[in-house]
C-alpha cells in the first residue's frame, strides 16, 4: 500500500494512515464478529453442525447462509443527492444507517428468511453491502471464515454451547457474541478422560 | 444458452467466481467478465444459473433462448 499507485495518485500522510486504521478495524471484529456467531451456530445446532462435518464441501454454502442471517455489519452512508423511498424524502447530505441485516430477511427475497437453511443455494445476501462500496476484505473474510470452520469441525466435531446466560453481545454498528464458551458433550468428556 | 455480466452492475464480489471459472473471470481489480462470447455448455447451466441468483448486484444476466 505505501508503494501502489492507482491512476498515477499515491496515497500520502494522513490518507494513508486513515487508510490503514481503516484496514486494521474493519479486518478484524467485523470477521471475529462472524465467526463468533457462526460458532454459537454450530454449538447450539448439532444437526446442521453434524451435516457440515459429513459434507465439508457445503461449508462455503452454509458461510453465505450464516452471513446472512448473522450479518454482523451496520453502516451510515450520507446522501449524495435527494432521495425518495416510498412516502419519504431524503434530503441530500443526510446520513443514514443501513441495516442490511434487515435486508438479509427480506421475506420477498428469501422463503423462511428467519430460519438458517445451512444449504441454501440462491442467496442473494448483502452481509457485505452493495453498490461501490460494499466491503473490500470480503474474499479474505470468507476465506477466513470458511477455513475457521472446516479446520475446527475437523479436529472438534462435537461441541456445545458451555452456559448459554455466559453468551454476550457486542452492539453498535459491529453485532455479535462477544464471548461462546463451548464445551466437549459429557460423552465425548467421558470418552476422553 | 447465453449469459453475461453487466460491468456497470458488477462490484466484483466474486460470489460468481465460486461458482464457475470456466464461465466467470475478473480482471486485475476483481471485477467480472465472461469468457468468450457467453455460450454456456450444458454441463455448466446448473452452475451459471445458481452464480447469476446469488449476485449480490443482480449483475449478471441468463438468457435461456439464446
Amino acid at each position: 500500500m505505501m508503494n501502489s499507485e492507482v491512476d498515477g495518485d499515491r496515497l500520502e500522510g494522513y490518507d494513508l494512515i486513515a487508510v490503514l486504521m481503516l484496514v486494521l478495524i474493519a479486518g478484524l471484529d467485523t470477521t471475529w464478529n462472524a465467526l463468533s456467531s457462526a460458532m454459537l451456530h454450530l454449538a447450539t445446532h448439532p444437526e446442521d453442525r453434524r451435516r457440515l462435518v459429513a459434507e465439508p464441501a457445503l461449508i462455503p454454502t452454509a458461510v453465505e447462509e450464516l452471513l446472512r442471517f448473522y450479518a454482523p455489519v451496520v453502516l451510515t452512508r450520507e446522501t449524495t443527492k435527494d432521495v425518495q423511498l416510498g412516502d419519504t424524502t431524503i434530503p441530500a447530505g443526510e446520513l443514514v444507517l443501513l441495516n442490511w441485516a434487515a435486508a438479509n430477511r427480506d421475506p420477498e427475497m428469501f422463503p423462511d428468511a428467519d430460519k438458517v437453511i445451512i444449504d441454501r443455494a440462491e442467496n442473494r445476501h448483502i452481509a457485505f453491502g452493495t453498490g461501490i462500496h460494499r466491503c473490500l476484505g470480503s474474499s479474505i473474510a470468507r476465506l477466513e471464515l470458511k477455513i475457521a470452520i472446516e479446520e475446527w469441525l475437523g479436529v472438534i466435531p462435537e461441541f456445545e454451547l458451555d452456559d448459554p446466560e455466559s453468551v454476550t453481545y457486542s452492539t453498535g454498528h459491529i453485532w455479535g457474541p462477544r464471548v461462546v464458551d463451548v464445551v466437549y458433550p459429557a460423552t465425548v468428556a467421558a470418552a476422553r478422560s | 444458452m447465453k449469459v453475461s455480466v453487466d460491468p456497470d452492475k458488477c462490484q466484483g464480489h466474486g460470489r460468481c467466481m465460486m461458482y464457475d471459472t470456466e464461465i466467470f473471470e475478473c480482471d486485475d481489480l476483481g471485477y467480472a467478465h465472461i469468457r468468450g462470447d457467453g455460450t454456456v455448455p450444458e454441463a455448466d447451466r446448473e452452475e451459471v444459473w445458481f452464480a447469476s441468483l446469488n449476485c449480490p448486484e443482480q449483475a449478471i444476466t441468463v438468457d435461456e433462448s439464446a
